[in-house]
C-alpha cells in the first residue's frame, strides 16, 4: 500500500513538473491600445462617433489628449461629443484649448463661435470676440463660413 | 355656416405661422462635425479600429499576436470589414444612449466574424487557408469558444496507446501495481516531454 501510495506522489511530482501542468490557453488579455498614436486615437473616435457610439469616442478622444495634449483636433472633437452630451462649458473650454495650441483652426472657432449663440442664454458678442480674434487666421473657405456665423451673431446683438 | 369663416381663419394663421416654424427649424448653427488627423481617411481610420477591435478579442481569446494577425488580413481582404461596421452600427441602435460595443455588440461583431471567416472564400484558398483553419470557430454555438475547440480523439488514443500498450505488458509479466503506476507514469511523461501536446485538442481540417 505505502509502495502504490508512494508511486502515486511520484506520479504527482512528475505531472506538476511536466509540460502537462502548464499547458493552460493563455489568460485573457487586456483589450490596450498602446501602440496607437495621439492623432490615430483621435481617428478612432471619429469612427466611434460616426457609428453612433459616443462613449467610445469620448475615450478615444481622451486617451488621443492622454499621449498628446498639444493635439488640437483631439481637443476639437472633444469638445463636438460634449456639445451633444450637454455640456457646452466643457465643450467650450476643449475648443479654448484647441485654438490656444492652433489658432485660427476653423472647425475651433465655428463651434466655439454657434456654442455662444445657441446655448440658453446666447452670448452674440462672444462669438463675435471669438470668430474676430481668429478670421484672419483661417482659410479663405473658412472664413466665409465664418463670416456667415458672424453675421447671424450681429444680427442676435 | 359659422365654422367656414373660423376655418378660413384659422388657415390664415397657419400660413401666416409657416415662416415661422420654417425659421425656428432652421435657426441655429450646425457644428463642424469632428475632424480626422491629416494621416488618414475615413475608410482607413474604420479599417485600423476594426483590426484593433479584432485583435484585441483574438489575443483575448489567447491567440499570438502573430497568429491573429494573419486572421485579421485574410478577413479584411475579404470584405468582413463592412459587415463588422454594420454590426457595430446595428448593436448601437439597440439601447438609446448606452454603448454596448465594448461588451455584447462586439461579441456579436465576432460572432458575425468568426461565422463569415468560416463562410469566407478562403476556405479553397491557398493563401492563408492553412492559418485560417488550424484554428477552427465553433459554429454550433455561434461563438468564438476558446482557441482549443475541443478534443481530438484520435490524437488522445495516439497518445495514450503507448501509455496503455506499456502497462499492459507490464501487467501481463506480473509487475505489482506500485510497478505498473511508475512504469505508465514514466512512459507518459515521456509522451508530453517528446509529443506535441496540441495533438489532443481541436482539429485541423
Amino acid at each position: 500500500m505505502a509502495t502504490v501510495i508512494r508511486n502515486l506522489l511520484s506520479v504527482l511530482l512528475l505531472f506538476s513538473t511536466s509540460g502537462c501542468a502548464v499547458f493552460r490557453p493563455a489568460p485573457p488579455a487586456r483589450p490596450d491600445y498602446d501602440r496607437y498614436t495621439s492623432s490615430e486615437h483621435s481617428d478612432f473616435g471619429v469612427v466611434y462617433e460616426e457609428a453612433g457610439d459616443d462613449r467610445a469616442a469620448e475615450q478615444q478622444y481622451e486617451q488621443a489628449i492622454r499621449k498628446d495634449a498639444s493635439n488640437h483636433v483631439a481637443w476639437t472633437n472633444l469638445g463636438n461629443h460634449q456639445v451633444q452630451a450637454g455640456r457646452p462649458e466643457s465643450a467650450r473650454e476643449a475648443y479654448r484649448k484647441a485654438l490656444s495650441l492652433r489658432p485660427g483652426y476653423g472647425p475651433a472657432v465655428h463651434n466655439l463661435a454657434v456654442t455662444y449663440l445657441d446655448t440658453p442664454p446666447p452670448e452674440p458678442a462672444r462669438a463675435i470676440e471669438v470668430i474676430n480674434a481668429h478670421l484672419s487666421l483661417v482659410d479663405d473657405e473658412t472664413k466665409v463660413v465664418l463670416e456667415e456665423v458672424l453675421s447671424r451673431a450681429k444680427g442676435m446683438e | 355656416m359659422l365654422l367656414h369663416p373660423l376655418r378660413r381663419i384659422g388657415g390664415i394663421i397657419c400660413l401666416a405661422a409657416l415662416p415661422l416654424v420654417l425659421a425656428a427649424t432652421t435657426a441655429g448653427g450646425h457644428y463642424v462635425r469632428s475632424q480626422l488627423s491629416a494621416h488618414a481617411s475615413l475608410p482607413e481610420a474604420r479599417d485600423a479600429l476594426v483590426r484593433e477591435v479584432a485583435r484585441q478579442k483574438l489575443v483575448a481569446l489567447g491567440f499570438e499576436e502573430d497568429e491573429a494577425m494573419p486572421i485579421i488580413d485574410a478577413a479584411l481582404a475579404s470584405g468582413l470589414a463592412e459587415a463588422l461596421v454594420g454590426v457595430f452600427r446595428k448593436a448601437q441602435s439597440g439601447e438609446a444612449g448606452e454603448s454596448r460595443l465594448a461588451d455584447e455588440g462586439l461579441q456579436q461583431a465576432m460572432t458575425v466574424f468568426a461565422l463569415e471567416l468560416n463562410r469566407s472564400t478562403y476556405r479553397n484558398s491557398e493563401m492563408d487557408s492553412e492559418t485560417i483553419w488550424a484554428y477552427p470557430f465553433d459554429q454550433t454555438t455561434y461563438a468564438f469558444s476558446s482557441k482549443v475547440v475541443g478534443f481530438n480523439i484520435p490524437g488522445i488514443l495516439l497518445w495514450l496507446a503507448p501509455v496503455v500498450i506499456v502497462v499492459a505488458v507490464a501487467a501481463a509479466s506480473g509487475g505489482s501495481a506500485g510497478s505498473l503506476v511508475a512504469v505508465g507514469a514514466a512512459v507518459g511523461l515521456i509522451m508530453i516531454l517528446f509529443v506535441d501536446p496540441s495533438i489532443l485538442f481541436g482539429s485541423r481540417e
